[in-house]
């Protein structure tokens, strides 16, 4: 039998030119980097290490920290120079103070809190703002019992379909799972910066990790502390120098 | 039609007075036993008694203990709300003849009325004595006792239901005020204190107090009493106060306007065992409700749904949302969700819709639109859907807001507020440097004194402070040395130290 072909069509794509317009293909060592929408973190050396300089939209944004938290200290550009739309706070460790808000310039009549600690009700709500064009930051935290990788799939798919960011804070210890967050980074805080790594970037390869230091403010490094004016202060004594004495060999 | 022309511009008010209204709630219309309907006031007193009790001596004002050694009566509890709505059905049900009704509920007699304004009615009912007996039967199908007085003013119809008036349909403002004159002062039961000053002077009457207007001026009663009690005087005599003669403009009548509960029923075919069967018939009432609120100019914010099964027992699911509607799709969206919650318990047979509660349109403040507002006004209607279906499911309380509260002690400075309450953006003037963390826990964690220092899930060094905080000496007292201190996982926390009792805590976290 033979198979009559019509003639290809010079101006229908081939599968390689198909293949380029999507930017969610992964193509193996052939990585193409298409700009993505993105907001600026507001850390200029962030921006450097992401791709596309700056948060990416669209994409859910995994952030794992460990026993100390470090939101306010990334998140306050971002949530500063946020003008328009609103602000979800979902499930936050505990509720946030006010006039520490207001200090860093986050408007809290943009800022809405939704407690909800059974995961059903927190995907319920993580999806519904997510997808709600009113909200330009939803910032969920994982609950207690955990989220698999299929619920976090919804969240990736729900942050597609939104205009705004998504960012989901999780502990330390999920490092090692795998996740379909297009941007996983690690936060810490350290004794005289906030460190930040990167772990995964859709569009680079898993080795290329960076790492960058961020400053923390001047006053969480401490100051002189009023009760120890009472304290004898110790000044070291600077050794005596003993001046020999040569003799002069008569 | 009586042939006789009432002045025009003035106005003619029927009073319904309901004596027993108090008994008459609870059900009790028997005399055969004394009964009273007693009050907690300073001590527990009757406020209304049956013919029994009254003819055993009991009197309103009587303390109950004595009544009941008096009559042997049963004493009932008085229930307020309940009489409010009776005089809230009566008057829609008067709305029939009147659309100016006024209800005057007179507490310190327990009694009220409903006041009616029936000189642009007269017509219609072929005057005064018809409309009467018209009223009259509707009344007495009802199982509400009444009184009924006529006036020139809402006051003065009040105050001729206290007396056996012969309503003639003839009388003028003239001949009320005539009528009124013998009419003893303690009737004027709300100014208790005016009229007991009135009665040390002299005066018994409301003819005293008439012909003291008339001979000389109201400027001397004006100087003993109050401005309230002159105004009332004036409403009943219809002084102006100002010219202190005979009011040459009468006062507006506000339009009466009966609730209207909107009611949709659906009856099927055969029982629904499962929700997903409701959906079409729920839309259904739901674009019916859409089209009546849209056709009077209407939104509702609540809408209750009552499920019967073939034994009438009843469900009601309530659905609320924060911002008025008027269209059905956010109220279809937050009844499924309420629906997806609960599992009916029965096969439903019947179905109910009823919108207790409508607003007009018009009172919600409306933006215009002159600069591109119309995207934010979508932005606001996506957030309100939005955030309706999430307390939907999660609760009112559950969406929130933090606001700021300027006091002195931290956890006074933060307060939960629903999401469409406005907060303040302005610092007190010395937090604007403070060291504020941006987690407050709820209740501060008590830490330990070790060895080795401030110990709570790990030790602490202190690197800044201290900053004392303390309350108003009115207040409990509250005084604390609080501290950012670093823990050896260089995480930075709030400390206080309580200096009442010397015990460390651990209040908030910088994060």
């Amino acid at each position: 039998m033979t198979l009559h072909t019509h003639p290809t069509d010079d101006t229908s794509p081939d599968l390689q030119q198909l293949l380029c317009r999507r930017n969610d293909v992964w193509r193996g060592m052939a990585q193409s980097q298409d700009a993505k929408p993105s907001v600026s973190t507001g850390h200029d050396v962030l921006d450097a290490t992401l791709l596309n300089s700056g948060w990416p939209k669209h994409s859910l944004i995994e952030v794992c920290q460990g026993c100390g938290h470090a939101e306010w200290q990334l998140l306050r550009p971002l949530l500063a120079q946020t003008t328009t739309g609103h602000v979800a706070l979902i499930n936050p460790p505990t509720r946030p103070f006010p006039p520490a808000l207001i200090q860093m310039g986050i408007d809290l009549d943009r800022l809405i809190i939704v407690e909800a600690s059974q995961k059903a009700d927190w995907m319920m709500a993580v999806l519904q703002l997510a997808r709600t064009e009113a909200f330009t930051v939803v910032i969920g935290w994982q609950p207690k019992q955990g989220l698999s990788y299929t619920e976090l799939r919804k969240c990736q798919l729900a942050s597609m379909e939104s205009q705004g960011l998504l960012f989901l804070f999780r502990p330390d210890s999920v490092l090692q799972q795998s996740s379909p967050a297009a941007l996983r980074i690690s936060v810490g805080v350290e004794t005289d910066h906030l460190g930040v790594t990167v772990v995964k970037q859709r569009g680079l390869l898993a080795a290329a990790t960076a790492r960058v230091q961020l400053p923390l403010p001047r006053v969480w490094l401490g100051g002189f502390l009023y009760h120890k004016l009472n304290q004898p202060v110790l000044v070291p004594v600077k050794p005596k120098r003993t001046q020999r004495r040569h003799l002069r060999s008569v | 039609m009586d042939g006789y022309l009432r002045p025009k511009r003035e106005q003619l008010w029927l009073a319904v007075r309901l004596p027993h209204l108090p008994l008459d709630v609870l059900g009790v219309h028997g005399d055969d036993t004394p009964i009273v309907v007693a009050e907690k006031r300073r001590v527990e007193v009757v406020v209304c008694v049956n013919d029994a009790a009254a003819a055993a001596g009991v009197t309103f004002g009587m303390d109950c203990t004595k009544a009941q050694i008096l009559s042997d009566c049963s004493v009932l509890q008085r229930k307020q709300p309940q009489e409010r709505h009776a005089l809230k059905d009566i008057a829609d049900g008067l709305y029939r003849f009147s659309p100016y009704i006024q209800i005057h509920d007179c507490e310190p007699v327990a009694q009220a009325a409903v006041l009616l304004e029936v000189s642009t009615c007269l017509t219609l009912f072929g005057g005064l004595l018809n409309l009467i007996e018209a009223i009259r039967q509707f009344l007495n199908a009802t199982h509400y006792r009444f009184a009924l007085g006529a006036g020139h003013s809402p006051q003065a119809a009040w105050l001729l239901s206290w007396t056996h008036q012969e309503i003639t349909g003839h009388d003028i403002r003239a001949d009320f005020i005539e009528q009124l004159k013998p009419l003893p002062l303690n009737l004027l039961h709300d100014y208790p204190d005016a009229v007991a000053m009135l009665e040390k002077t002299g005066f018994t009457t409301l003819g005293d107090v008439a012909t003291q207007i008339e001979g000389r001026t109201i400027t001397g009663l004006k100087k003993r009493l109050s401005r309230e009690f002159i105004g009332h005087l004036c409403d009943v005599f219809g002084i102006d106060q100002a010219l202190q003669q005979k009011s040459l403009f009468q006062k507006p009548v506000t339009q009466y306007h009966p609730q209207e509960v909107y009611r949709d029923e659906i009856e099927f075919e055969y029982p629904v065992a499962t929700t997903e069967l409701l959906h079409i018939p729920i839309e259904t009432a739901l674009q019916n409700l859409s089209d009546h609120l849209r056709q009077r100019q209407l939104e509702c914010q609540e809408v209750v749904w009552i499920f019967y099964d073939i034994h009438n027992r009843t469900e009601r699911v309530a659905v609320r949302c924060d911002v008025g509607q008027s269209d059905w799709r956010l109220l279809y969206d937050l009844t499924l969700i309420q629906l997806d919650n609960r599992a009916l318990s029965f096969e439903v047979d019947r179905m109910v819709l009823e919108c207790p509660q409508t607003t007009r349109t018009q009172d919600r403040r409306q933006t215009l639109n002159f600069s591109g507002l119309r995207a934010q006004s979508k932005h606001q209607q996506d957030l309100e859907v939005a955030l309706a279906k999430v307390k939907a499911q999660l609760g009112d309380d559950a969406v929130f807001k933090m606001i700021y509260c300027d006091h002195h002690v931290p956890e006074a400075m933060a307060e939960a507020v629903p999401v469409n309450a406005s907060c303040t953006k302005d610092l007190a003037p010395e937090l604007a440097t403070a060291v504020r963390p941006g987690w407050l826990f709820a209740q501060p964690y008590k830490a330990e004194m070790r060895k080795r220092g401030i110990y709570w899930r790990g030790y602490f060094e202190l690197l800044i402070g201290p900053e004392r905080i303390h309350n108003d000496w009115w207040e409990s007292p509250r005084a604390r040395d609080y501290y950012l201190a670093q823990r050896d996982d260089s995480a930075r926390f709030w400390l206080f130290q309580d200096l009442r009792d010397g015990q460390w805590y651990v209040h908030g976290e910088f994060a």
